[in-house]
């Protein structure tokens, strides 16, 4: 939905037509927009559920806006001579590149969505669709942000923590060699003397932002209008409750500084938390939507079909056989 | 970038820097990630300056969505919802969480999340005799609730102690001081004084 919305109209569509899709989709956002306005306002349960929506909304795009202004930044550094010489590196020998890329979210302290313009970077700089995709799976779970969180949200558990990273890496690798090659547009290439920060920043804000906004959006919608006795189902099944967890992960878009402390809250055995902590940062209703983007709706539906079942299977051996 | 943009950009800065510089910002986010909003105002700021990326109707028209959602809602708005979900949600130590009076031994004005998480760590049976006065919403059998935000209020979790006393009526914010006692092994607020309030400008925690 987030980028159908977004999209130019086709260059062959007749002209009456084409002047017709911008006022359509202007006049849907109008409709949006006067909903999240009045709704919040009305009587009774209809208002209440609709300030719900409202608030997660902008709150998630409050958290997430500033890492992915810092993630056009940190990209923009690697058009510079050590980014691009760190890049070519990584050009020369894609299999060592591979296996690093998972890793490399220990150099950068950004959240899931700041990482996003910095692969998209990697990826037009030339790197291997290899490294690219280890990357999105693997760095969101290695950053140290994610690590600290997970430590402070289960004290005394370290199965939990080493399980977040070593399922999330597992998860990367499979992610890294089966997912197919993303669509990586060279398009933030040219040089024009500008101060290339500034230029970055003002592409990440008319390319990505509109994107991170509708996902945001959608992620609100469907939090505010979940139903709230849902965990109670979750205990009697821990396969099923894991899949239920997953499937939260992915609707509820949570930051992936914040989601370890969510899932330390929730009423559900360790199989689920672990399999919602190793999903959410490489794949959520947010993330989707920026994926799709930047990297081709025939990518997302490959990425996820290794990440999801790989997620699940992994996370389940680790529960079975790994450290509590 | 072009003027749509430039404009754009500018309009979002202001709503970074202004939800911070009124208050407002708390109803989203916990207090110590309010510099990263202004940070993000900032960028945005320079994004207007010297960038100069293209930026068609529609996608200027849906990045102002954010801004009308974020004027309309008002801290009696936000305060005014219902704390739904599992209560008993046991929630950890927060990233930038202040020292927990309860856990020190003392009592005083403590929140609703502190009440929670002293039991959760040291048993209501430690903390009974406490005097304290604890702000909440009322809720519908006899206790008061805040919605506890882990980082942003999308996350955000109900905590709530029950109190033993007359209450006015649900959603009804109130101050509630008295003496904390254990019923059926759970904390309780025996309460001595109860007054309504203001909804707090930051109604989740």
């Amino acid at each position: 939905m987030a980028s159908t919305l977004l999209e130019r109209p086709a260059a062959t569509t007749r002209p009456r037509v084409r002047a017709r899709v911008p006022a359509l989709k202007l006049g849907a956002l109008g409709a949006v927009a006067v909903v999240l306005a009045v709704g919040p306002r009305l009587p009774g349960a209809a208002g209440q559920r609709l300030t719900e929506v409202s608030l997660a909304f902008v709150a998630l795009l409050a958290e997430s806006m500033p890492f992915l202004l810092a993630g056009a930044v940190l990209a923009s550094l690697l058009r510079g001579r050590a980014g691009r010489r760190l890049i070519a590196a990584a050009v020369r020998r894609p299999a060592l590149a591979a296996v690093v890329a998972p890793l490399s979210g220990v150099a950068l302290p950004l959240c899931d969505c700041g990482l996003v313009p910095v692969a998209r970077r990697l990826g037009a700089g030339g790197a291997s669709s290899a490294v690219v995709n280890g990357f999105v799976a693997g760095a969101p779970l290695t950053n140290p942000i994610v690590i600290l969180s997970t430590v402070v949200a289960f004290p005394g558990s370290p199965g939990m923590v080493v399980g977040r990273i070593g399922v999330g890496l597992g998860v990367a690798m499979l992610a890294a060699w089966l997912s197919p090659a993303p669509t990586c547009s060279s398009h933030d290439d040219h040089d024009d003397g500008r101060p290339p920060v500034a230029q970055a920043l003002s592409e990440e804000l008319a390319r990505t932002a509109p994107v991170l906004v509708l996902g945001a959006l959608a992620a609100g919608a469907i939090k505010g209008l979940l139903p709230a006795d849902l965990f109670g189902a979750l205990d009697a099944q821990p396969l099923i409750g894991a899949v239920v967890m997953m499937g939260l992960a992915f609707v509820m878009s949570i930051c992936s500084q914040a989601d370890a402390f969510v899932a330390a809250s929730l009423p559900v055995g360790s199989l689920g938390r672990l399999a919602f902590l190793v999903l959410g940062p490489m794949l959520d209703l947010r993330l989707a939507s920026l994926y799709r983007r930047e990297f081709g709706g025939r990518w997302l539906v490959g990425y996820a079909a290794v990440v999801v079942p790989s997620v699940l299977v992994l996370s389940t051996a680790w529960v079975t056989w790994g450290i509590a | 970038m072009s003027r749509t943009g430039r404009v754009i950009a500018l309009l979002l800065a202001a709503g970074f820097v202004a939800a911070v510089a009124t208050g407002r910002g708390r109803l989203f986010v916990r207090p110590w990630f309010l510099p990263g909003l202004v940070a993000a105002g900032a960028l945005l700021l320079v994004a207007a300056w010297r960038g100069r990326a293209p930026m068609g109707r529609p996608a200027a028209a849906v990045l102002l969505l954010p801004l009308v959602a974020g004027i309309g809602l008002t801290p009696d708005l936000v305060g005014d919802i219902e704390s739904r979900g599992a209560f008993d949600a046991v929630l950890s130590r927060r990233l930038g969480e202040a020292e927990n009076p309860l856990l020190a031994g003392d009592g005083g004005v403590v929140t609703v999340l502190d009440v929670a998480l002293a039991e959760q760590q040291v048993g209501a049976v430690f903390l009974a005799g406490r005097e304290v006065s604890v702000e909440g919403r009322v809720d519908a059998d006899h206790a008061i609730s805040r919605l506890a935000m882990v980082c942003c209020a999308a996350d955000a979790r109900s905590v709530r102690v029950m109190v033993v006393g007359a209450l006015p009526a649900a959603g009804t914010w109130v101050r509630v001081s008295g003496t904390l006692g254990v019923s059926e092994g759970r904390v309780t607020i025996e309460a001595e004084r109860v007054t309504r309030i203001e909804t707090p400008e930051g109604p989740f925690l």
